[in-house]
């Protein structure tokens, strides 16, 4: 992760965390799209944060370069580590699922990152990866308070296909994807196929 | 952290075997220690209960 990014993090933990409170119907729309594709088993979050997406998801084990966001997803009952996706100190094919969610848009390298989860997947393990879609309502959103926002003026956004093509270069099989937030950020949503239009978009695929 | 975790860690550079060296530990888990890279000749800190296993250069 970029440096900046991990700074700005660790420092705005509290601020970060309570956004989930503040957005609950947003949270829960994105959890209910995540939970379309994780699969049985033993699954790592890379970039886990305070854990709000691991523990609800049934991720046993968090990785991330913020110490504070880490205090925070330990509480949550996660076994965390500090570090960072570009260099995981994780064994080759250790886990059933690795989830990536709203991560690969503040990283200097996404393809490194990927390829780190590819190594410590198990043959036939999901790599699953959730992001704002560039190409959406919310995602355009996003790139015109980028310039404002804190968090959001070092992210760089992706859209559906381009995470696709990311997988492909990763030696990850591309096997569904799901979307939400196509229309209002109000409503809690039931999620769609596809990774076109949605505000957040869910990327799937296998190693093998 | 937990003294399974052991089972699933390596060398976040090298990917190799750790060893692991504890200094305080409580019923639940390691609080203080170790972990020991001997190919990269590099030690890893445990922390309030914490691996830290960030590349070198970019530890605190």
């Amino acid at each position: 992760m970029a440096i900046n990014s991990v700074n700005l993090f660790d420092k705005n933990w509290e601020r970060y965390d309570d956004w989930f409170e503040k957005n609950k119907n947003t949270y829960s729309s994105e959890l209910k799209a995540l939970k379309k594709v994780i699969p049985e088993g033993f699954g790592l979050e890379v970039g886990v944060g305070s854990g709000r997406f691991a523990q609800p998801l049934g991720a046993k084990i968090g990785i991330d370069p913020s110490r504070n966001m880490l205090k925070l997803a330990k509480k949550r009952g996660i076994k965390v580590i500090l570090g960072e996706g570009e260099n995981l100190p994780f064994k080759d094919f250790t886990f059933d699922f690795v989830l990536i969610v709203v991560t690969l848009c503040f990283v200097d390298n996404p393809e490194n990152i990927l390829n780190e989860a590819s190594r410590v997947l198990k043959m036939e393990g999901r790599l699953i990866v959730g992001e704002i879609n560039r190409e959406s309502q919310l995602g355009q959103l996003y790139e015109a308070k980028r310039e404002k926002s804190e968090f959001y003026k070092l992210a760089a956004f992706y859209s559906g296909n381009e995470i696709i093509e990311m997988f492909n270069k990763a030696g990850i099989r591309y096997v569904e994807s799901y979307q939400t937030l196509t229309e209002s950020l109000e409503m809690e949503e039931e999620p769609k196929k596809g990774a076109d239009r949605g505000g957040f978009v869910v990327i799937a695929g296998v190693k093998d | 952290m937990k003294r399974d975790l052991m089972e699933i860690l390596c060398c976040p550079m090298c990917k190799g075997d750790l060893v692991l060296e504890v200094t305080e530990e409580n019923e639940k888990e390691i609080v203080k220690g170790t972990l020991f890279c001997g190919k990269c000749n590099e030690y890893y800190p445990i922390d309030d209960g914490i691996p830290n296993m960030l590349p070198p250069e970019l530890r605190e």
